[in-house]
């Protein structure tokens, strides 16, 4: 009898134990689910941040274009009479004579060295203008379009970043150091970063053009938001050749104060530019920078 | 039950009933991770190391190992990824996963998950920041997450008998004592 209720004991306790065994079995079957749930979720983390960010660069791509015909054709032909015309346009002061350093030279020519970012609205407007100057002396190729930023004007321009010279005169060297974004673009050599060093110790402002280390610009001469906001790159480039316009007055303007700043470091050639009425004019403005700026050595 | 009883109780169920399998491939991911994060970081250190990867367009190892994003509170990113792998290796062995104290298992799974979290940091950076990704990256970023969900069905692979255990009549009849299977 004792022997019976042993036995029974046994088996209840071997029942208690099996069925405990199940509920683990469960337990552990539901925690592989809610570990997959995690891993799952993680990789819905990763994939949405992988697929946005794929859509982000093909919007941003979609922003840079090569530039169309048509405004490639404007920026080259832009007609010396209107040119002419503008003079120094509407543009505010800005070039600073460059003293105490040594030509800024490339290749064996005078070097221009350009360094912006294509968020930025003012580099957005002297892009037109430098494009115009440059195209007097050499040729432009690999141009884009872009847009400035969109919180910052969301300006029509060109971008630098994937750009060809070749001219007998001169040097260009852009460097497009930040994107639309406000993400590092491209870097600024060691020599690239000494200059600005040594010429603007307290920080360089978008856009920094040094002609030559014969004269720099640090910032715009113009304000585009006022005199190009809301076109698309086509309508600048069909306004900046049109003297009457407020797009005109201002690129043409800055362009020919970049073409007098050139012309000194190519011994005003060639002369047909160089010795235009607009350079003329231009030059007595840099002239005029010249005694009212202090060095910037 | 206070907790000192829990850990007597979770110590005398004895080492958990592992497969085989998971010692071995959580150890190789490691291993893994531990060589090409030792690869970045030699290239991190040494500018003549290069990385044999793209180092242009979308694919540019370039720009994302020498990014600003490459350094976190200071250290570099490729060390960090070294000091990882190198710290949870010792939570990989087989001692290790065969351990029932719940500061092993809990240092594993937290250490894991604390990975992951950082990858998917620097994914971000690489989409949203750099505009670039970087190959080697991806390999390590890849072995942190194989190792996480590793560990993760680990761990629900091998919960300790110790969890709810009321008394020693719940583990198999005539076993006092978990071992590995075979």
């Amino acid at each position: 009898m004792a022997r019976d209720g042993q036995q029974r004991k046994n088996e209840v306790r071997e029942r208690a134990r099996i069925r405990r065994e199940q509920e683990r079995k469960r337990a552990r079957q539901r925690k592989i689910l809610t570990y997959s749930g995690v891993i799952a979720a993680v990789v819905a983390v990763i994939a949405v941040i992988v697929i946005v960010g794929v859509v982000n660069k093909s919007s941003d791509k979609n922003v840079r274009a090569t530039a169309s015909d048509q405004i490639v054709n404007a920026i080259k032909n832009v007609q010396p009479a209107n040119l002419d015309a503008v003079g120094v346009g509407s543009i505010q002061a800005g070039f600073q004579p460059v003293s105490n350093q040594p030509a800024l030279v490339s290749g064996g020519k005078p070097e221009v060295l350009y360094i912006g970012a294509e968020f930025c609205p003012f580099c957005a407007g002297e892009r037109w203008s430098l494009a115009i100057a440059l195209s007097r002396f050499g040729t432009l190729t690999g141009l884009e379009t872009t847009r400035s930023a969109t919180d910052d004007g969301n300006i029509a321009t060109l971008t630098f970043l994937n750009a060809k010279y070749t001219s007998d005169y001169l040097t260009f060297t852009p460097v497009e150091a930040e994107d639309r974004q406000r993400k590092d673009l491209q870097k600024l050599t060691d020599d690239q970063q000494k200059l600005v060093s040594a010429l603007l110790p307290k920080g360089l402002s978008f856009p920094f053009i040094d002609f030559g280390n014969k004269y720099m610009l640090n910032g715009g001469q113009f304000d585009p938001t006022s005199s190009l906001s809301g076109m698309s790159a086509e309508q600048i480039a069909t306004a900046m050749s049109n003297p009457s316009t407020d797009a005109g007055k201002a690129i043409m303007g800055s362009a020919n104060v970049m073409t007098a700043a050139i012309c000194k470091l190519t011994n005003n050639q060639p002369a047909n530019v160089c010795s235009s009425t607009a350079v003329t004019a231009a030059q007595s403005a840099l002239a005029s920078a010249g005694n009212t700026s202090s060095s910037s050595s | 039950m206070n907790l000192s009883a829990l850990l007597r109780r979770r110590v005398q169920a004895g080492p958990l009933d592992v497969p085989f399998w998971l010692p071995a491939v959580s150890l190789l991911f490691a291993v893994f991770g531990i060589g090409v994060a030792t690869y970045l970081t030699i290239a991190h250190f040494d500018e003549s190391v290069s990385l044999v990867c793209s180092d242009n367009g979308a694919v540019n190892c370039g720009k994302v190992t020498t990014s600003a994003q490459s350094y976190f509170l200071g250290l570099p990113v490729a060390a960090l990824g070294l000091a990882y792998f190198v710290g949870i290796l010792p939570l990989l062995v087989p001692a290790a996963w065969r351990s029932p104290l719940w500061v092993v298992r809990t240092a594993r799974i937290v250490a894991s998950a604390v990975g992951v979290v950082f990858i998917v940091r620097l994914i971000y950076a690489e989409m949203f920041w750099i505009h670039a990704i970087c190959l080697w990256c991806t390999a390590v970023h890849a072995l942190t997450f194989l190792l996480f969900v590793v560990i993760l069905l680990g761990h629900a692979l091998t919960a300790p008998y110790g969890d709810d255990v009321n008394d020693e009549d719940d583990l198999p009849a005539g076993r006092k004592t978990a071992t590995v299977r075979r």
